[in-house]
């Protein structure tokens, strides 16, 4: 348990190891404090969601040595936090969603976890937009509305409704990558 | 960089792609003229980095195409915050933190994973099961009962309610789940079951026990033969760290932290015999062997030599 800190320089390829076994039981502490009402198998699963993304992150051909452990593992575990729990909202309303609609015309399981997929990648795309941004998009895009109802239907002028809808189109484009 | 071939990990400039999103304005309120399709077509042959800009705008539009307007208008229209948030974990059945897979589902109603593999599916029934390395597992869901039948590897079980009782089956015998989340894996002569939530009912092929004895409740665990049923053991929730992709040694011999590792390569791991009893400790990824090595080495200065797919662990 003792493993030495690597140098700042150091080019071996020791400090991911070094970072795991030195600091995760603090991360599972730091989990557990913030999910504390959640349980501490919610901080455990989490906790290996992040040392996963800092092993696949730093697989790539330009690795950094890690100079401040905490700081650096904090700061991906708070990106997981936060996208885990906008996650759980989103199962949440879609769980809602479906009890509106009569059980012959659910979609068949296979089809809604693609489904749930997409809606959280899109989700994540708009995630930066205001509310009323969000809104004019998914009327344009999803309900099919025109520019001039959108105005209509939001009490806005239509220059605005083509602003927000141009701005949630950028925003996806700009943050969706290269296939 | 204005030629046009700019390299592929390079960024798109806004104005580029502020453009792709004008077009897809235009097309959203009706389809194209003639004159405007001609038009986003020089447009797009105009730059490389206008075709970059456009695909990724295709896909969009694909996406977008894909969802079910109505409920996918409600889900992504919902009120976002942290009450929100914390309401939503109640409705949940224990799905979340696998979101970094994707889900697949296998073809008709037979599961299998080769080695260094793993699924995830979701039944009919809305039981979801999770196969590890090298695992095969059938599904036989009829009007009176739900059977899943693991013909090696291990399964990972969490259950949906339904009237019709859900079994599994093993070289070894019958499991009957008692609304529950457990785990099942063949070893080489026994069955060994783990229980993390409810409780599990255990009928050995051919052993008596008594009524009240062969129940494994949550936190437990227990091998089991045909012909016998062994302790019961504690559970540890971190045994399923292989879904995450992940090993946890808690004081683990090197001898089994080896054995558990060599069910995700082709590789034969061996220890000199001179580590003796040495327990191992830490988290080490299970779909990585040479960084899981590289990490043991280096934590309990180990010597690893490799020759062809033999790698010896020694001091």
């Amino acid at each position: 348990m003792n493993a030495p800190f690597s140098p700042p320089n150091s080019t071996e390829p020791c400090s991911v190891e070094t970072l795991y076994i030195e600091n995760h039981a603090w991360l599972r502490n730091w989990l557990a404090y913030r999910l504390r009402s959640w349980g501490r198998g919610v901080a455990d699963d989490l906790a290996h969601d992040i040392f996963l993304r800092v092993l696949t992150s730093r697989e790539g051909a330009r690795v950094e040595p890690i100079r401040q452990p905490r700081a650096y593992l904090t700061r991906i575990a708070n990106c997981v936090l936060v996208s885990w729990r906008r996650r759980q909202s989103l199962e949440r309303a879609w769980l809602e969603a479906l009890q509106l609609l009569p059980e012959p015309e659910h979609p068949s399981p296979e089809l809604q976890s693609v489904i749930l997929e997409t809606l959280h990648e899109i989700d994540t795309l708009l995630d930066t937009l205001r509310p009323r941004v969000r809104q004019a998009f998914l009327m344009a895009t999803l309900d099919g509305m025109k520019q001039k109802d959108i105005a209509v239907a939001l009490n806005i002028a239509l220059p605005t409704v083509k602003k927000y809808i141009h701005e949630a189109y950028l925003a996806c484009l700009t943050q969706m990558p290269d296939e | 960089m204005n030629n046009g071939t700019a390299p592929l990990d390079d960024a798109i400039p806004q104005q580029v792609l502020a453009q792709a999103a004008s077009w897809l304005m235009l097309m959203q309120e009706g389809p194209l003229l003639p004159a405007q399709q001609r038009e986003l077509e020089r447009w797009r042959r105009a730059r490389a980095e206008h075709e970059r800009a456009w695909q990724r705008a295709q896909r969009l539009l694909t996406r977008l195409s894909s969802l079910p307007p109505t409920l996918a208008k409600q889900t992504l229209d919902r009120p976002t915050g942290r009450r929100a948030v914390l309401r939503g974990l109640l409705l949940l059945i224990g799905a979340a933190p696998l979101s970094w897979w994707a889900w697949r589902s296998g073809v008709g109603n037979d599961y299998q994973t080769s080695v260094a593999e793993r699924q995830h599916a979701r039944l009919a029934d809305g039981t979801q099961i999770t196969l590890n390395s090298d695992s095969a597992v059938d599904v036989l869901f009829n009007s009176a009962q739900r059977l899943l039948h693991l013909r090696r590897g291990e399964v990972y079980i969490a259950t949906a309610a339904d009237p019709r009782p859900l079994m599994a089956r093993t070289q070894q015998g019958q499991l009957l789940a008692l609304g529950t989340r457990f785990s099942v894996r063949q070893l080489a002569d026994e069955t060994l079951l783990a229980v993390y939530e409810g409780a599990v009912q255990v009928r050995p092929e051919h052993a008596r026990v008594a009524p009240g004895e062969n129940i494994i409740r949550a936190g437990q665990q227990v091998r089991f033969s045909r012909e016998h049923m062994g302790l019961i053991e504690e559970a540890r929730e971190s045994t399923l760290a292989w879904r995450n992709g992940l090993l946890v040694a808690d004081d683990m011999p090197v001898r089994l932290w080896a054995h558990e590792l060599m069910r995700y390569t082709d590789q034969q791991l061996e220890c000199d015999p001179a580590l003796g009893e040495l327990r191992v400790s830490g988290t080490f990824p299970i779909d990585d062997l040479p960084l899981a090595l590289a990490m043991l080495a280096q934590t309990y200065t180990l010597q690893v030599r490799h020759t062809g797919r033999h790698v010896f662990i020694s001091r």
